[in-house]
């Protein structure tokens, strides 16, 4: 046992510390491969499992919610007030407001404060100590409550009662007075609350309301059917065009949508798998292989494979727990800022939300942990099991295996094309169950190809191809780093590949996000051949869609100098129970130019006339593919019940 | 009885697509106490030669017996066993341990075998070579010569009954390679081991009890003393 502990001790631990550089970095190596991991496992899950939508801010626990397309008319909520049926009806307004001093969006929510005055999350505030409570009660006095500059907001938000704050809503800009702060520590979003009058009034959307919740009274028995048959009583009380969905459905749909996202993120936390495990397998099998000569030596002096494979292991598993102890709380930070990233994304490119916690689990810290310490024993393990299991004079003799596969690599070469072949034709595979599963093959295979069957021989070719121009202009020691790279074929192949895997990781990200942009930018193009693009401040999010005064486009249109002005109106709709975006113009400005690109190859001219004054609408080629419709179906049913221009 | 014995051997290495026989029905026998010389133009087996005799490497026919014991066909661990009790293997270039010191590098394969007193018999040995004193020194603080004796020290530290030799004076100027060659009979006489020893040095050839010349992987000439 001695003997055991001295020979692991000088042969393993001692050339470690002989080499702290290379030791240094072996761990790092390590430790990012872990942090990666853990990082992509937890920034997925905060980023998307808890997607917090505005709407369910201060929603308290509802049964349904009623909404249409542009609002629903005032005088519905009166008619659903007076049924003898005991519900309990709550119109609510929602939109975003923009906070001047910060540059921050946060929800607008409109409430009926004198009917919510015993709101739940309102009246939290209550519970606060004595000096608080004083103040909360003072908040809700009937003077304050509907006037049009009173304010609540959540106490993350770190105001007093009395303070001032300046709002942009809309277009205009105006100072509000906080009149209270209710708690919004535990999980509920940030919001400014204001009595609904005043949030229509700042709105500019007088007689309509967002949206309406109901709830009705509890019911003995089965409560499922007795919830459905409610359901059915709503809509037929209500006039079509007006939806009546559980509570909740919206961000359910919401939800839905971002569940091609959120595939997107798991898939991506595959992939940092892949490519922390291929980071940790390089840089561990390249520091077993370095020390071959080394393994041939003691088997010579009579080691056994069993001493050189628990020395090995001994070591990896050393260097595996050595990173992940660095590596877990990096990948903790770096999941932060990822977390940061992807809630800016999904924004920018679905819906205005909220990334949740992180949730730090011990799970999570294990699966980091048997990543690292696993893939550091197993990348160990091939090499040292290979020098083990030769004859001792081979594993003395360096450069064997570099040189076996200079043979192979043509024929490897051969089954790269045929590899590549496969994907290409995998790639044309349409997705299955909405899913591209032969993409992934696809993907797979292309790797697989590039990075274990071409890489030796593209190595190969292109230190060859370089040497000559590096001797010429780099002298001799450049020669020789392209000579000494070549040579050491398979640890170049390793290396190259995981750069390609990193690289090629990075761009599908970029594509991701970046072709989204592309849509946009090339669709205002087209649409909006316009120098100037004004919108209200705030977030460019996917959904908030903030008006312009008409009379502020009016008074664009009378400035000198000023050609055009094309106005266009955007609102949040769903359809066939997904969201989607309905957005309307001037069609009869005719000193616009279209340039719109139509895929049936139909003239601009054409297409327009067909839409003016009609129930005709164009969609979106994305729209076509999730909906599965094309020209002509008549699918759409829209109901805009006549709304004031905002 | 002999200690070494080839039978019949031949190796056949395999490169590029091309057989090279290095080894072409070689037999031999090495008694314990006796001391043999393996000469012969680069190329022609030597070193192969002393790898199969060494359980390094394996015959592509025929058989090679250490101690009796055969070692193609017989298991890894009997193999790791007869390495580490029955042979010492003095490499061409050394091969020593560059992170370990002179003492560490002796005391390796008594360490391997998990004997005790592995720090004494380590520098008794060195003592023995000529190297007290110098114990605590890395290979690279020590001469050519200096190594080839710790090397030496490391093959012999076991007690071996076989001791395998390439080309130990090949890297020397011939004083330091005269004294190794000395040092190297002196041994082999005071444990009576089985000595096989490839060189180019006539003075070797002129030491050893028994002279095989090698051509192209054939015995192509035997000399006893
Ligand atoms: N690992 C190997 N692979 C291929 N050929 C080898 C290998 N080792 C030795 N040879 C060939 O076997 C022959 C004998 O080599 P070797 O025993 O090293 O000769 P010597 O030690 O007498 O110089 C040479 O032709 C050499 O090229
Ligand atoms: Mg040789």
């Amino acid at each position: 046992m001695r003997a055991r502990l001295t020979l692991f001790w000088r042969l393993m631990i001692k050339p470690l510390a002989r080499e702290p550089v290379r030791t240094t970095l072996t761990i790092l190596a390590v430790a990012l491969g872990v942090a990666v991991v853990l990082a992509m496992d937890l920034a997925g899950h905060a980023a998307t499992g808890s997607f917090h939508s505005s709407l369910e801010t201060l929603s308290g626990e509802q049964n349904f919610e009623v909404t249409a397309t542009g609002g629903v008319p005032e005088n519905l909520v009166g008619k659903l007030v007076s049924l003898p049926y005991g519900w309990r009806i709550t119109p609510r307004m929602e939109d975003f407001a923009v906070l001047a001093e910060l540059k921050k969006t946060l929800p607008l929510i409109g409430l009926d404060l004198i009917a919510e005055s015993n709101h739940p999350a309102l009246n939290k505030s209550a519970a606060a100590p004595d000096e608080k409570k004083s103040a909360a009660s003072a908040a809700f006095s009937l003077e304050h409550l509907s006037a049009r500059e009173s304010i609540w907001v959540g106490n993350s938000l770190g105001k007093r009662p009395g303070d001032k704050l300046q709002l942009f809503i809309n277009d205009r800009s105006a100072t509000y007075i906080v009149r209270g702060v209710y708690p919004d520590a535990n999980g509920s979003e940030c919001a400014i609350v204001m009595d609904i009058a005043a949030a229509q009034l700042a709105l500019s959307r007088t007689g309509r309301v967002d949206r309406v919740y109901i709830r009705v009274p509890q019911t003995s028995g089965d409560t499922n059917v007795a919830l459905d048959e409610w359901q059915r009583r709503a809509q037929r009380i209500l006039p079509e065009g007006i939806q009546v969905r559980p509570a909740g459905a919206s961000t359910n749909e919401n939800r839905k949508m971002l569940a091609a996202f959120r595939w997107n993120l798991e898939l991506l936390s595959y992939i940092a798998l892949v490519v922390g495990a291929f980071l940790i397998y390089n840089t561990i099998s390249v520091s077993v292989v370095r020390r071959r000569a080394e393994i041939g030596i003691a088997r010579a002096l009579g080691a056994s494979r069993r001493q050189i494979l628990g020395a090995f292991l001994g070591e990896a598993i050393f260097i595996g727990i050595a990173g992940a102890l660095i590596g877990i709380p990096l990948g903790r930070l770096m999941a932060s800022g990822a977390v940061k990233l992807m809630g800016v994304t999904v924004t920018a490119l679905y819906v205005t939300s909220r990334p949740g916690e992180i949730a730090f689990t011990l799970w999570s810290a294990g699966l980091a942990l048997i990543v690292g310490a696993g893939v550091t024993l197993l990348s160990a393990w091939s090499p040292a099991y290979e020098a083990a299991h030769v004859p001792p004079i081979e594993a003395l003799a360096r450069g064997r295996r570099e040189f076996e596969l200079r043979v192979t690599k043509t024929s490897r070469l051969g089954i790269a094309l045929t590899l590549a072949l496969v994907a290409t034709a995998a790639s044309r595979v349409p997705p299955m169950g909405g899913k591209p599963i032969f993409g992934y093959i696809a993907a797979l295979l292309a790797v697989a190809a590039g990075g274990v069957f071409a890489i030796p021989a593209f190595v190969d070719f292109a230190m060859n191809a370089v040497s000559h121009p590096l001797q010429k202009f780099l002298g001799v020691e450049a020669l020789l780093a392209s000579r000494s790279l070549s040579g050491s074929l398979r640890r170049t192949s390793v290396l190259v590949a995981a750069l390609c895997t990193a690289v090629a990781m990075m761009t599908a990200v970029g594509i991701m996000v970046g072709s989204f942009r592309q849509t946009v930018v090339a669709w205002m193009d087209s649409e909006l051949p316009a120098d100037l693009y004004l919108r209200p401040v705030g977030n460019p999010s996917a959904d908030q869609h903030p008006t312009i005064s008409p009379q502020l486009s009016d008074a664009i249109t009378r400035l000198p100098g000023v050609r055009a002005v094309q106005r266009l109106r955007a609102y949040e709709i769903s359809y066939q129970g997904l969201p989607a975006t309905l957005g309307s113009m001037d069609l009869d400005n005719r000193q616009i130019d279209r340039t719109t690109d139509f895929l049936s190859g139909r003239s601009t001219e054409s297409v327009l006339t067909e839409l003016r004054g009609a129930h005709n609408v164009i969609v979106s080629e994305p729209f076509t593919y999730k909906h599965h419709v094309k020209a002509g179906d008549v699918q759409m049913y829209i109901t805009i019940t006549p709304a004031n221009v905002a | 009885m002999a200690l070494v014995e080839l039978r019949n051997v031949i190796k056949d290495y395999v490169s590029d697509d091309q057989k090279v026989r290095a080894l072409d029905g070689v037999s031999l026998c090495v008694a314990p106490g006796e001391v043999v010389a393996l000469v012969g133009r680069s190329g022609c087996g030597k070193s192969t030669l002393l790898n199969l005799a060494g359980a390094m490497d394996f015959p592509t026919a025929g058989e090679v017996l250490i101690d009796g014991h055969s070692t193609s066909g017989t298991s890894d661990e009997q193999l790791t066993r007869l390495r580490r009790d029955k042979i010492g293997f003095v490499f061409q270039s050394f091969q020593l341990l560059h992170t370990l010191s002179a003492a560490e590098n002796v005391e390796l394969p008594l360490l391997l075998a998990g004997r005790s007193g592995a720090r004494e018999s380590a520098f008794d040995r060195l003592r023995a070579v000529g190297l007290d004193g110098l114990e605590n020194r890395f290979p690279h603080q020590l001469s050519g010569g200096q190594m080839q004796r710790v090397a030496i020290a490391r093959a012999l530290v076991n007690a071996p009954k076989v001791l395998l030799a390439d080309e130990p004076t090949g890297n020397l100027d011939t004083l330091t390679g005269n004294a190794i060659l000395e040092l190297l009979l002196r041994l082999t006489r005071e444990q009576r081991t089985a000595t096989l020893v490839a060189t180019h040095s006539t003075e070797a050839a002129g030491i050893a009890d028994v002279v095989i010349t090698l051509r192209d992987g054939k015995i192509a000439d035997l000399k006893r003393k």
